[in-house]
């Protein structure tokens, strides 16, 4: 052959005859059909008759969906044309998060679109772990997946079969499946999240597990650690009420932290605290109140089950001095505060998500904080501290399609976690302990035969995620993983089979959140195109894998369709799915806002046949089906019967004899009363160089998937560790040095592994701001990642073909972020989970920090 | 000015084309696994004499069933993931973020004005219309035209050499030819990398420029 790229352009250049040869014969088989692509010739349309550049062709569509970039579910409106997404914008119909939608959001199709996305079926060659994988058809791998299944059932220990989910906003299918197959080994994330807000509030109250505060309303907010303005469970919804009561009702917000987040850049006043303190600031708080008599008494005489007088002798320890003392806030402060908080009652409230409770003490810091409000009598009134029963639709209202499966009678002995008695203490709110699954495993302490990874990370994701990896990469352990995901992650890259999910933009749910306006609604996400590649989503898989395994499950799967079998779940609405594909969102315009339940008058109805106990005053009316004890219905309150709250007590629990026996059966101590109690390895004072490593997330990322966005990458994409300028100045570090941060297990004798021992190092760059507590190295968690193509990894992971000449394209050259910092913050997290409810304790790490 | 190649090398070079586009649009199957085999065989002499195989012998002295499956994951390596280490769009070969972007609307915008469309069997690891097998398929289906005037716009296969082809797939198929570590796709995107760049080098023939320069109807 002659010719090369470098020859004289007027060289002459054939085929040289061996290779004419050579292709001939291989032509007939490799063009028999050309590889599937037919290049067919169509009537020829002129240039400017249908086809302009740079012009609309035709009408874009506008498709009204739900976002799932993160976990708050906005509603979103797709702009379509020919086929192809090209915007998201904020659907206003949408009840919760009216029209707004955050950054994360509109890159939706930096998501749909990225080059690296998983799109066909693959099947690992060679060892697990080797990288090694072949295309495989869904036919293939539905059979190898079904035929592994199929075993586990009917071994008799459905058990063996485990699920790990991250993110599931397909709740409805997710459980048919593995209620039908008969699995109780599901784990979710929860401990790694809210689990200790959600115990602390239905000890409390019992109606629900998650405070709505009526924002809107408010004119006071106490901020405890929570992040609402960048990655709260509530985000848009929450921060579009928290702006309007600022700009309508000159709202104040107030905000304890340890770093100045942007919600904390946002509030009134911010008050950086030491970790772990917020439950004592609210206990002084409470002190204050309860010593000046800005209570309300009558309120929390009447409707708590603890008397105002015995609750303002127990906080009376708490003082200011002794918060001031703790947690840097000054008791002058909190002295203020806690006037300007009651002076604004019932128009004030809290929040606290993921920021006072992801710590060793984090539940009864969020009694703590829960309790301050019944104090000042805000608890489900207006502008005040509120909830909501339903944490998604109305179920009732929108019943699942029947026929549904039992729930496993099989049990796990993982997802039961009995040494910490609050994660599953609750019926329908089981919670697990999401930290020590592979720890378990690995110990052998229930046997996984197969596991699916469904939208999930652990393996960069999990505290010690290096543990996480060893478990997955061990083929003893975990004999068959297969993994469901838009991306290449870190845990895909320890399966067996790899599936290719769709996105949120490529498939249907039924979906809805914690209302924020206090009245439930439900909304539809719809494919907005068609899936890419050989994407499919759960709904198409579970019902397929049920048909294939058999033994019964296929009867829980009769729809032929997703559509079909939504348009069964909405036709209670008026107009079923046709409005919900119209609308994105409905809810029903008779109900009225929840506000103060616990006043409602239980009907003669209700009353009819029920008993009132004399001495409580509570009303029994048959049997609970689960406790098998008789069934309160109400209380007598000044000789009125009320439906008051889902406690056992029936009144808003100051104090918990359910929490406290809980915690007896596993040989655990929990007070029934809101206490502080020290984080153990924090008490003593800090040696030199130590410092508390708290951890956060910026408003631009939630888990492993939004790093693939190079939309999202580009506003951030590096975590260097942020550190206060008189610690810098004590530990000799000026900003960009680079450290060295070794991380310590906690020394905690009712923790797993709580010896004290080193962890694990890395290697970051220094960043001196005043927006950080002295005790404090603050490291963002979403950096760090190995694998998933040069946009998620900052350029390590390099997709691209190296030697590729300059791309003409300026976007090519946007990737100036290549080789910038980047570390995985959750390899050197220890796990740490709260001794009473599992909860992992992610800003109470004790680290060493080293200039290097 | 030159004349053009004759038609037998016309016919080679289409041929080539089509090979090029069948090895990046999905696995080597067992009758291309063969057909490859018996092309190194038929031309041994010729091998001998210094040209590079089309099958490795590492993986000749494989079953058959085994070569396929390193095949795939070499062809899994390179152009389906994950990190596919040579994503054979223009849109990401130009930097774009997203697969589908503005690289394939103009291959959209050229099939449409030319009469043309790509209908792709179901279940190929083609994502969208710059995938450069279908970009390939397109510059064979047209290729007669560039050089004669039999096909039905001659200045076609020019235009879509110059807006596309050229202007990424020389580049990609020599980064190809380096990154494979197997001989079908190392060897034949070395061919397939010569003859486009020759292609774009070459004159072009008197009736092809004078079919050039004829205005659009």
């Amino acid at each position: 052959m002659t010719g090369d790229p470098q020859d004289p352009p007027d060289s002459p250049w054939t085929l040289s005859r061996r290779d004419v040869l050579r292709i001939a014969a291989v032509a007939g088989a490799a063009t028999a059909g050309l590889a599937g692509i037919e290049i067919v010739d169509r009537t020829v349309v002129h240039p400017g008759h249908q086809f302009t550049p740079g012009k609309t062709v035709g009408a874009v569509t506008r498709i009204p969906s739900m976002c799932q970039m993160c976990t708050t579910a906005c509603g979103i409106i797709a702009n379509v044309r020919d086929g192809r997404l090209l915007t998201i914008e904020g659907n206003p119909a949408d009840p919760n998060s009216q029209g707004a939608v955050c950054a994360k959001g509109v890159a939706g199709p930096s998501i749909l679109y990225d080059p690296h996305r998983l799109l066909h079926p693959l099947r690992r060659v060679g060892r697990r772990g080797e990288g090694r994988w072949r295309r495989i058809s869904w036919d293939e791998a539905y059979g190898e997946i079904a035929d592994r299944l199929r075993s586990i059932r009917e071994s008799g220990r459905p058990e063996e079969f485990a699920f790990q989910q991250g993110r599931n906003r397909s709740t409805d299918i997710v459980s048919r499946f593995l209620n039908a197959f008969g699995t109780p080994s599901v784990f979710n994330h929860r401990a790694l999240c809210s689990l200790n807000r959600r115990a602390a509030i239905l000890a409390t109250i019992g109606d629900s597990d998650w405070d709505l505060g009526d924002f809107e309303k408010s004119r006071y907010i106490l901020n405890f650690g929570c992040n609402w303005a960048e990655a709260h469970q509530g985000h848009i919804p929450v921060a579009i009420r928290m702006m309007r009561a600022r700009e309508r009702n000159g709202a104040k917000i107030v905000t304890f932290d340890a770093r100045l987040s942007n919600t904390a850049a946002v509030s009134d006043e911010w008050f950086p605290v030491k970790p772990g303190t917020d439950g004592l600031i609210a206990l002084a708080m409470a002190n204050v109140i309860c010593a000046e008599r800005l209570w309300d008494k009558e309120w929390f005489d009447t409707w708590s089950n603890y008397p105002a007088d015995e609750f303002a002798a127990h906080v009376r320890r708490y003082t200011p001095e002794w918060a001031a003392s703790e947690s840097g806030v000054p008791a002058d402060d909190i002295r203020r505060l806690a006037r300007e908080f009651a002076a604004a009652s019932p128009r004030c409230t809290t929040i606290c998500n993921r920021g006072s409770h992801a710590h060793r003490n984090g539940f009864y810091n969020d009694r703590a904080i829960t309790v301050l409000n019944a104090l000042v009598g805000n608890m489900g009134q207006e502008g005040g501290w509120c909830w909501h029963p339903a944490s998604a639709w109305d179920t009732g209202q929108l019943p699942e399609p029947r026929p549904v499966p039992p729930k496993p009678t099989a049990r796990s002995v993982i997802a039961d976690a009995k040494p910490w008695p609050l994660a599953n203490a609750w019926q329908d709110k089981k919670m697990r302990v999401g930290g020590i699954v592979y720890q378990w495993i690995k110990e052998r302490r229930q046997r996984v035969s197969a596991l699916m990874t469904y939208n999930c990370d652990q393996a960069w994701a999990w505290p010690e995620a290096g543990n996480v990896r060893e478990v997955l990469a061990d083929e003893e352990l975990v004999p068959f993983h297969f993994c469901l995901d838009v991306a290449y992650t870190e845990t895909a890259h320890l399966a067996d089979i790899v599936l290719p999910w769709t996105t949120y933009l490529e498939r249907w749910d039924i979906d809805s959140r914690p209302p924020q306006g206090l009245v439930d609604y439900v909304g539809l996400r719809q494919p907005v195109v068609k899936p890419l590649g050989e994407s499919k989503d759960l709904r198409e898989i579970f019902p397929e894998l049920a048909r294939r395994i058999g033994g019964g499950m296929e009867r829980y799967f009769p729809w032929r369709t997703t559509e079909e079998y939504l348009e069964e779940y909405f036709r209670p609405i008026p107009g079923g799915i046709a409005t919900m594909r119209a609308n994105g969102a409905w809810q029903d315009p008779e109900k009225k806002p929840n506000y103060r339940p616990y006043e409602r008058e239980l009907t003669s109805e209700e009353l009819d046949g029920s008993e009132t106990e004399d001495k409580t005053g509570i009303i029994y009316k048959g049997i609970d089906p689960n406790s098998k004890e008789p069934a309160a219905i109400g209380i007598m309150i000044n000789g009125v019967a009320r439906r008051g709250f889902a406690t056992p007590s029936r009144k808003l629990e100051v104090h918990s004899r359910f929490v406290a026996d809980k915690g007896r059966e596993a040989d655990r101590t929990i007070d029934p009363l809101p206490v502080y109690e020290p984080i153990p390895s924090h008490g003593a004072g800090l040696a030199d160089g130590q410092l508390i490593m708290i951890s956060f997330k910026w408003n631009v990322h939630n888990a492993h998937r939004t790093m693939q966005s190079k939309w999202l990458q580009e506003i951030s994409h590096t975590n260097p560790a942020w550190i206060n300028p008189g610690t810098a100045e004590r530990l000799g570090l000026k900003a960009g040095d680079w450290i060295e941060v070794t991380s310590f297990r906690p020394k905690d004798e009712l923790v797993p592994r709580g010896d004290g021992s080193e962890l694990g190092s890395l290697r970051t760059r220094v960043h001196i701001t005043e927006g950080v507590h002295p005790s404090v190295i603050a490291i963002a968690h979403n950096n760090g990642r190995s694998t998933g193509g040069p946009i998620a990894t900052s350029g390590r992971d390099q997709g691209r073909l190296p030697g590729h000449e300059k791309p003409r394209d300026k976007d090519a050259t946007r990737l100036w972020w290549a080789g910038t910092l980047s570390v995985p913050q959750n390899d050197i997290m220890p796990n740490y989970p709260d001794p009473v409810s599992g909860q992992q304790a992610y800003h109470d790490t004790i680290v060493r920090v080293r200039k290097v | 000015m030159h004349p053009g190649p004759n038609t037998s090398d016309v016919a080679a070079e289409r041929e080539l084309l089509l090979v090029t586009a069948r090895l990046l649009a999905k696995e080597i199957d067992a009758d291309l696994y063969r057909a490859l085999l018996r092309a190194d065989a038929g031309t041994s002499d010729e091998t001998a004499a210094g040209g590079e195989p089309l099958v490795d012998e590492e993986i000749r002295s494989l079953d058959e069933p085994r070569a396929l499956e390193e095949l795939s994951v070499e062809f899994c390596r390179l152009f389906v993931g994950p990190r596919p280490v040579c994503p054979p769009y223009e849109s990401v070969y130009r930097g774009e973020a997203m697969v589908g972007g503005r690289a394939e609307r103009r291959v959209q915008e050229f099939l449409r004005r030319h009469g043309m469309e790509a209908v792709l069997a179901a279940g190929l690891p083609v994502l969208s219309s710059d995938h450069l097998a279908v970009e390939l398929a397109v510059l064979a289906h047209l290729y007669p035209a560039a050089e004669d005037a039999r096909g039905p716009d001659p200045r076609a296969a020019r235009s879509f050499m110059a807006s596309h082809v050229s202007t990424w797939a020389p580049a990609y198929l020599g980064g190809l030819r380096d990154a494979a570590r197997l001989a079908p796709y190392r060897t034949i995107a070395g061919l397939a990398a010569r003859l486009l760049t020759h292609l774009d080098r070459r004159p072009v023939s008197a009736h092809a420029a004078k079919e050039e320069n004829r205005p659009v109807p």
